[in-house]
């Protein structure tokens, strides 16, 4: 049970680090996410 | 064309300067969400991890959990309201997703934990698994965070968001549900009323929480989801009070200074925010009553768990002492009974002829001798039952057996002594089929047929003595009765207990270990049977009577 259990757990660390990993990058490295509402930004950089 | 992040990746949140580690910019959102969030957040977490650190239980894991996941969300809405960056704020719109889930998952679990006072079936595990490794896949796609608004800074959001805020409701229902489960269940008043404090502090934390954060996205007021986290005070609160009342926990003085303090400021920091003087005077009168109420909680509280403290030091002092003893007892008892074993060996050899035939005086001395050593031995080894069975080490070898024979025995045993004092000891109603019961047939004949009627024969100076056994369904029902000297109320009390004779019983028998009727009673308690005596008072007579599952 106990072995069940502690895989259970790695299991669902490593999908939260790959979860955490995934939008990080997202975010800051690819940057790739659609953007709305640009009208008020006066310089987007190219 | 499709605009994305990279193109304004680097640029700065509307006016923002990054004032704070170059990245965020405290003077945008409004001064409440300091006031509300950081002093709750905080509280939460301190309060979740010295309850674990003290408790160390599965409730006190789960609401560390509680804790951790709040504390992460907290964080999280305070890095939306002052990154400067869009990079850094995306990255928080997503991971909200991560702290919400995980909130409402381990809050369901521990409310289960709680008040079941049991570790989380499979199934439960298992489907909190599931969710969890759900929501962890959705976390970085586009069904959680869709698209960003770069013109008013923050993630417009996807499916996860409206299907959260509907099951969200639904995880509060189930909280209650479970808990009215193990409210219904439970016949304890203490227990229950546990459970209740437990269960309604959830339900309404988490019940605020999710209100105000899905009226506040529906109306689009973002000031309005600051008081939700207020709901967490009062799980915080509610759990305080059932650590302090029900020893939960024991956090001792600490939550309930975490209290009055998160309290105080709290109330404290609405004077800054509220203009009518109506307002003003209603938050200075709560202010002041909570002050005088906190202060009053948090000494009652020290009071109280000094004095818990000190019974607990004591009685790990008693324990120490009384393990010390029984051990000491222990190892004096076989220390004696190797030497009473050798000198009845030695007086049996004299007595039997093995050194030639002795002196009439001698062997007069010789008989007295070993029947003393015999008595000394039974003393000993009553001594030595006694302290096997406070430690937990004497073991039964249980067969099944006739105990018709093993009373008949005992009874033939008790005549003969009883015949020297003239007593009438009979066996009646004896049985005429056998009665099978298992049981630990030895133990049974020495410390209990064989000492109840030693006991009736040594405390009956004249009359009778009488033993039966019978059969009653699933019962046998052993009874020794005399006409001996009787047991008083007070003696009755503490008959069956360690070293309890009765007030006077040393007088009519001078080799008493006052262990005979302890011991008694452990054996038959180890059978699964009961054993008790009565008796109409001093000078009546007394009944003792077994009753042990038939086989």
């Amino acid at each position: 049970m106990e072995r069940k259990q502690a895989l259970l757990a790695t299991v669902l660390v490593i999908a939260l680090a790959a979860s955490v990993a995934l939008s990080y990058l997202e975010s800051f490295v690819w940057m790739q996410v659609r953007v709305v509402n640009t009208d008020t930004i006066d310089e987007p950089s190219e | 064309m499709t605009m994305t992040l990279a193109q304004f990746g680097t640029l700065l949140c509307g006016t923002e300067a990054p004032t704070l580690f170059g990245a965020f910019d405290l003077s945008t959102p409004p001064a409440l969400l300091f006031y509300s969030y950081v002093p709750i957040a905080l509280v939460t977490l301190a309060m979740g991890l010295f309850a674990h650190r003290s408790a160390r239980s599965r409730e006190s894991a789960w609401l560390l959990a509680v804790a951790v996941f709040f504390f992460g969300w907290v964080a999280d809405i305070l890095v939306q309201w002052v990154a400067s960056y869009h990079t850094l704020l995306l990255f928080a719109w997503q991971l909200n997703a991560v702290f919400e889930v995980g909130l409402f998952l381990s809050a369901i679990a521990f409310v289960a934990v709680f008040t079941r006072e049991r570790a989380l079936p499979d199934w439960g595990t298992y489907l909190l698994a599931a969710v969890s490794l759900a929501t962890l896949a959705v976390v970085p796609t586009g069904l959680n965070i869709e698209s960003y608004d770069v013109g008013n800074c923050q993630g417009v959001v996807g499916p996860l968001w409206p299907t959260l805020y509907a099951l969200e409701p639904a995880a509060v229902v189930i909280m209650g549900y479970i808990g009215y489960r193990a409210w219904r269940k439970e016949l304890d008043v203490q227990k229950r009323l546990r459970i209740l404090v437990g269960t309604i502090g959830a339900v309404l934390a988490l019940g605020t929480f999710w209100f105000s954060n899905y009226y506040g996205e529906l109306m689009q007021t973002y000031d309005f989801n600051l008081w939700g986290p207020i709901g967490m005070v009062i799980f915080q609160l509610l759990l305080t009070y059932s650590i302090v009342r029900f020893h939960e926990f024991n956090t001792k003085v600490f939550g309930a200074q975490a209290l009055v303090a998160t309290l105080v400021v709290l109330i404290g920091s609405e004077l800054f925010f509220v203009h009518s003087a109506t307002n003003q005077i209603l938050v200075s009168i709560t202010l002041a009553l909570s002050i005088v109420f906190g202060g009053l909680l948090e000494r009652s509280v020290r009071a109280e768990v000094r004095l818990r403290e000190r019974l607990q030091e004591q009685e790990k002092i008693l324990e120490v002492a009384n393990a010390q003893q029984v051990s000491l007892l222990h190892f004096i008892s076989h220390e004696v009974k190797g030497s009473l074993n050798k000198a009845q060996g030695v007086f049996a050899g004299m007595v039997e002829g093995d050194y030639r035939q002795l002196p009439e005086a001698v062997s007069t001395i010789a008989k007295g001798a070993l029947g003393e050593v015999g008595k000394g031995i039974t003393m000993v080894m009553d001594l030595l039952a006694a302290s096997d069975l406070k430690k937990g080490t004497m073991s039964f070898d249980k067969k099944e057996f006739d105990c018709t024979v093993a009373v008949r025995q005992a009874v033939d045993n008790a005549r003969l002594v009883g015949k020297v004092k003239g007593l009438h000891v009979e066996f009646v109603t004896p049985p005429t089929e056998a009665i099978r019961i298992t049981a630990d047939e030895a133990k049974l004949m020495r410390h209990v047929f064989r000492n109840l009627l030693d006991n009736a024969v040594r405390y009956t100076p004249s009359g009778f003595v009488r033993a039966s056994l019978v059969r009653a369904g699933a019962i046998v029902r052993f009874t020794v009765e005399d006409s001996g000297v009787g047991i008083t109320p007070e003696d009755k009390q503490k008959l069956f207990t360690e070293g309890g004779h009765g007030k006077d019983s040393i007088k009519v028998n001078v080799d008493s270990t006052g262990f005979g009727l302890f011991i008694a009673k452990q054996v038959v308690d180890a059978h699964g049977g009961r054993i008790w005596a009565e008796s109409d008072g001093p000078g009546k007579g007394s009944r003792f009577v077994v009753e042990l599952p038939a086989a």
